[in-house]
């Protein structure tokens, strides 16, 4: 007997907590009576006697299989399909932003070819962690988009009743959404975000000046400057790939994502006055470093980066406002219709 | 000449599938535990794979067609399935359903070349 407790624990195993010792419960009176009615009602039944009807109900999985019923999943139909491409270009993109990090780092490696390939080597175990790190975070973003966004959902629900003047209007054509278009922002936001997230975590990757005798090794961010604005500049990268999503999947844009690309206009104002704030982004090491002691050169340079600034948050405010104008008419104009 | 064994096999199966449930229905207008019901349907020329009615039976259960109790005045507990309300007006419009296609069916193969 101790043989159908150890199958119905395999199938217990198998099942989802809700009732899992009900059906337990029942599939060890179904054995049971499969033995009763083969060999007769006995107190104990042999080894081979039971052996038999387990291979008759099944491998535990399958038993198991046939009472869980719907299919068990994590990513629906609905959105499989945009998975597998995010996932892929994520997957690539990483791949490659990693890779770029590590060109621009081996050329701080002093030595020869050996120092360069034990590098490459460290680099497997990084790009392994992180791919594993993309497939958790795509996978889970999409689950909350099967669970929670109820975007076209209706259209998709067969079970429901539907009209065919619900079918989604044919977007015009600026309002259209070229599936190349959220496919590169996502691929390059992606490689931005894997390179400037392993600049910061490595300490910063040196880059160098020159070959040959006299190697100078210059970072390019000052790391301290870019530890303060990361967690910042990790939320905005967040919001545009949700929006670059959104985008993909809905192929137009519409009121909500308007207003969203706006809201992310108005969060990178917010995040170049915080750059405005702090101390300069670019490494004034590195520049004086490359410019000899000329002081008074990396002096322009800050000078300039914060003039830049103020003229990124101008263009950056003026866009904004520009879209909000634009979306204000288009609503006006839809509205009169 | 082609083997039509292989796609026969599977087109019956099909066939079966669709009259599953209201086999299973008709039964249970007395109260069932699974192997007996398999008993009953067997005897009445109707062979089903026990492996597929008895997740059936608790899937029928939770579409409130059914209704369940264990039965523990016998030697060992069972669980005994009957028709619920709902299940009896069920089975009475399936019924009328299956007599329609029936009949249907039956006109049709019988005129297949008539027309």
């Amino acid at each position: 007997m101790e043989l159908i407790q150890r199958y119905i624990y395999s199938i217990k195993r198998r099942l989802l907590s809700s009732g899992r010792e009900d059906i337990a419960k029942e599939i060890n009176s179904l054995i049971m009576d499969e033995l009763e009615g083969k060999f007769g009602s006995k107190e104990e039944y042999t080894k081979e006697q039971i052996e038999e009807v387990l291979l008759e109900m099944g491998h535990p999985r399958e038993v198991a299989a046939r009472y869980r019923g719907d299919k068990q999943y994590i990513i629906g139909p609905d959105v499989i399909n945009m998975y597998k491409m995010v996932l892929g270009i994520a997957a690539a993109g990483t791949t490659l932003g990693l890779f770029i990090s590590f060109v621009v780092s081996s050329f701080g490696v002093t030595g020869g070819a050996w120092e360069v390939t034990l590098e490459f080597l460290k680099l497997i175990p990084t790009v392994f962690s992180a791919l594993l790190g993309v497939v958790g975070g795509v996978t889970i973003a999409f689950w909350l988009i099967d669970r929670f966004a109820k975007f076209d959902k209706k259209e998709l629900d067969f079970n429901e009743g539907w009209k065919p003047k619900d079918l989604p209007e044919l977007p015009l054509e600026n309002e259209r959404v070229r599936m190349w278009e959220p496919i590169v922002s996502i691929t390059l936001t992606v490689i931005f975000a894997v390179f400037i997230n392993s600049y910061a975590s490595y300490g910063g990757v040196p880059f160098v000046e020159t070959w040959g005798d006299n190697i100078t090794i210059l970072p390019i961010f000052n790391i301290v400057a870019l530890k303060q604005i990361l967690p910042l500049w990790n939320l905005s990268i967040l919001a545009a790939l949700i929006l670059q999503l959104i985008l993909l999947r809905k192929g137009k844009w519409q009121l909500g994502t308007r207003i969203f690309e706006i809201g992310l206009s108005l969060f990178s104002i917010v995040i170049l006055v915080v750059l405005l704030n702090t101390p300069i982004l670019i490494s004034l090491e590195g520049i004086t470093s490359l410019f000899g002691n000329e002081a008074i050169f990396a002096q322009q340079i800050q000078k300039y980066y914060y003039t830049a600034l103020k003229v990124i948050i101008g263009l950056t405010s003026l866009g904004a406002l520009v879209n909000t104008i634009k979306l204000i008419v288009h609503q006006a104009k839809k509205a009169n219709v | 000449m082609t083997d039509i064994k292989d796609p026969m096999d599977g087109l019956i199966q099909e066939l079966k599938r669709g009259t599953l449930v209201l086999g299973v229905l008709s039964q249970l207008k007395q109260p069932f535990y699974g192997y007996s019901l398999v008993e009953q349907l067997s005897s009445k020329g109707m062979d089903i794979d026990k492996n597929t009615l008895y997740p059936l039976l608790r899937r029928l259960e939770k579409q409130e067609l059914l209704v369940s109790e264990w039965n523990v005045e016998e030697s060992r507990p069972r669980r005994y399935y009957k028709l619920s309300d709902k299940g009896i007006n069920v089975l009475e419009k399936l019924g009328l359903e299956w007599a329609k296609l029936n009949n249907v069916i039956v006109d049709l193969i019988a005129n297949s070349e008539g027309s």
